[in-house]
């Protein structure tokens, strides 16, 4: 896993060991019961690998080294602890993608988010403590405790290491799809001031996302959520100007855009659509796709996304997909409409800075300069974003 | 696994729709098989808390927890997994309007010989009281304390050689607990007990006495009550006694008015 990858020297096996790592903790927790004793064996195989590969060149089949290894120490490990061999007191049943049965698991609804996101971060994506930690801003301590904690309860609260069948799938897919999903958005752009964005928790999140739609290509949120993580993820180089300010999709270089990703998200999304049922994940990839295929911010094609923003305001009538819907909308209708329909939601959302952020623009189109300047105030006073930040105050003309 | 019911008053229109659908869910529990055991408590509660204080008994009138809701009953089966409990208990019509919260034993369950009878609400034998007992926060690690547990288990042992034991057992701690609640159409599960309070359920027992009294003074005997409280209520008995509740039963097709909500199977 990354831990034993260091920083530098064997970059190149990070990805080896990470598309590797889950499935074969997955793998061994299944065959020994035993969480801690997998991600160890793991970890020793990973460290084996380092120390032999540079030496002995890399085996044809690293997975299946990796996993020769991991096995051994695993009951090298169990020797030691005088533990029967093969011992199984979860009752794990067979057949089926491991990982699978471990993300379910980790994501179970019973379990509090925190400790969902660190569990699957740990667990599945084989992140260590101190990375988790790094990325949710929280000390090691507390990640390490949080992890202790779920992994006690999978096993004292009998929480099945089993793929829900219906009608718990949608719920329960809902569930891992809610973390990753959070994990992409907590990577993407965070919330705290340290710093604006994660890279490689979002393409972290990304590639949970990816190995969710391998295992059940036949759900189209999941190919939904995969879509819309590549439709942002597709940005990410233009997302900055070279003075690292957050350049809003009007002022960014589409040329930047990476159009494979781009391309791979709308077969996606047709795929989603063929299976017939869509979702909040596919409208909102929808609404990303509108963004990603329009060759200027002018060119968008402004109505059809306020006809995806309706269907998803059906499915999840929540105040920030209004919001998002009055930005389009104010293409379509023009600024008074959009700002009549924001101010329905000046009471829900007079703590989000991006309501805020909106109604300045719109108040500004307006030529309500003096309203503007105040709704620029509360959206700054609102987030702790640096580089949200000086784009407020850059749109607002005000000087830091 | 034990289910606590937890409810207030209930309307008119949540009672007809229990009554209504409760045939059809027993019969599903019935195809499910293992066994399952509980009862409904009683309503308004009209509980006593016993503490042990400088080794004399300090009884309160009123419940352990002033909370606006309250367990209304509990439910022992038997289960595979959380998810298979989650399973077997969702569908219950009770949780459409009371949340449940599923919790394991995870040293088994003790089972005295009237265990069946209480269940189908015959209490010709002795009337059933729950004993709850709360250990506080603070003391988390006398609830997990082995020799605590096993003073528990000794003292469960001479109720059952004494005669008095109904069911019993240590409960998962509130880490094991998940909590069914039915929301905009379906049931969703949460992490952690229902009631989120300073003192833990540490553990359950249903004992048969001949009188309030007599279950306040076993209550004082519990180890629990030393440093903690143990909270004593009733159950509900049902004057039309056994039918109802013994959802294993047909119905008797007279026709009659059911006798009241049916919130167990026996």
């Amino acid at each position: 896993m990354r831990a034993a990858v260091g920083e530098g020297a064997a970059a190149d096996l990070g990805p080896i060991f990470r598309e590797e790592a889950g499935r074969i903790t997955a793998a061994l927790t299944r065959r020994f019961g035993d969480f801690d004793l997998a991600e160890e064996a793991v970890q020793d195989a990973c460290v084996e690998a380092l120390r032999s590969w540079p030496g002995a060149g890399r085996p044809r089949r690293p997975g299946a080294w990796l996993q020769r290894v991991a096995e051994r120490r695993a009951l090298d490990r169990l020797r030691r602890r005088r533990l029967e061999l093969a011992r199984h007191p979860l009752g794990f049943p067979r057949g089926g993608d491991d990982r699978l049965r471990l993300i379910f698991a980790c994501c179970h609804p019973s379990l509090s988010r925190e400790a969902q996101l660190a569990l699957t971060l740990r667990v599945v994506a084989g992140f260590t403590t101190a990375q988790i930690a790094r990325a949710f801003l929280v000390s090691e301590t507390a990640v390490a405790q949080r992890i202790t904690r779920a992994k006690r309860k999978i096993v004292a609260a009998g929480i099945p290491f089993r793929v829900p069948e219906p009608p718990e799938l949608d719920q329960r897919l809902g569930e891992v799809l809610a973390v990753v999903y959070l994990m992409f958005n907590e990577g993407y752009l965070s919330s705290g001031w340290e710093r604006a964005h994660d890279r490689s928790l979002a393409q972290e999140a990304a590639w949970l996302a990816r190995l969710v739609a391998r295992l059940m290509p036949q759900q189209p949120e999941v190919l939904g959520l995969l879509a819309l993580c590549l439709f942002q993820l597709a940005r990410e180089r233009a997302r900055f100007s070279a003075g690292g300010e957050l350049l809003t999709l009007a002022e960014q270089d589409r040329s930047l855009w990476d159009r494979r990703a781009i391309e791979e998200g709308e077969g996606l999304l047709d795929r989603a659509a063929e299976l017939g049922r869509p979702g909040p994940y596919q409208l909102q990839a929808a609404v990303a796709s509108c963004h990603a295929l329009a060759p200027s911010w002018e060119e968008t094609d402004w109505g059809l996304m306020v006809r995806f923003y309706d269907r998803l305001a059906e499915l999840d009538p929540s105040p920030v997909v209004r919001l998002n819907r009055a930005v389009a909308l104010a293409h379509v209708a023009g600024p008074e409409a959009a700002l009549r329909e924001t101010e329905a939601l000046t009471t829900q959302l007079d703590g989000y800075h991006l309501l805020h952020a909106t109604r300045a623009e719109l108040l500004r189109r307006l030529g309500r300069e003096e309203e503007a300047r105040v709704a620029f105030g509360r959206a700054l006073q609102l987030t702790l974003n640096p580089a949200e930040r000086s784009h407020l105050r850059a749109r607002s003309g005000t000087r830091p | 696994m034990t289910i606590i019911v937890t409810e207030g008053a209930q309307p008119e229109e949540a009672l007809e729709y229990m009554n209504r659908n409760w045939p059809a869910w027993a019969e599903a529990m019935e195809r499910r098989g293992g066994r399952r055991l509980g009862r409904e408590l009683d309503h308004p509660p009209t509980p006593a808390t016993v503490r042990l204080r400088q080794g004399r008994p300090l009884v309160t009138d009123g419940p352990f927890a002033e909370t606006k809701e309250y367990v209304g009953g509990i439910s022992v089966f038997q289960a595979r997994d959380l998810d298979d409990a989650i399973a077997a208990q969702s569908g219950n019509p009770v949780n459409r309007y009371c949340p449940f919260e599923i919790r394991p034993f995870p040293d088994g369950l003790r089972l005295g010989p009237g265990a069946e009878a209480f269940a189908k609400g015959d209490d010709s034998a002795g009337i059933p009281w729950l004993l709850s007992a709360w250990v506080h926060r603070g003391r988390h690690a006398a609830a997990t304390d082995p020799a605590l547990r096993g003073e528990c288990r000794d003292w469960r042992e001479d109720l059952l050689r004494r005669g008095r034991l109904v069911l019993g057992a240590e409960l998962g701690g509130p880490e094991t607990a998940a909590t069914l609640r039915w929301r905009d159409g379906e049931t969703r599960i949460s992490p952690g007990p229902f009631l989120d309070i300073d003192s833990r359920l540490a553990g359950i027992d249903v004992v048969s006495c001949r009188d309030r009294e007599e279950a306040v003074a076993l209550a004082a005997t519990h180890p629990v009550a030393r440093q903690d409280a143990v909270e004593v209520r009733q159950f509900y008995t049902d004057p039309g006694l056994g039918e109802t509740l013994d959802a294993g039963a047909e119905p008797d097709g007279s026709g009659g008015e059911p006798a009241k909500r049916p919130l167990e199977d026996a």
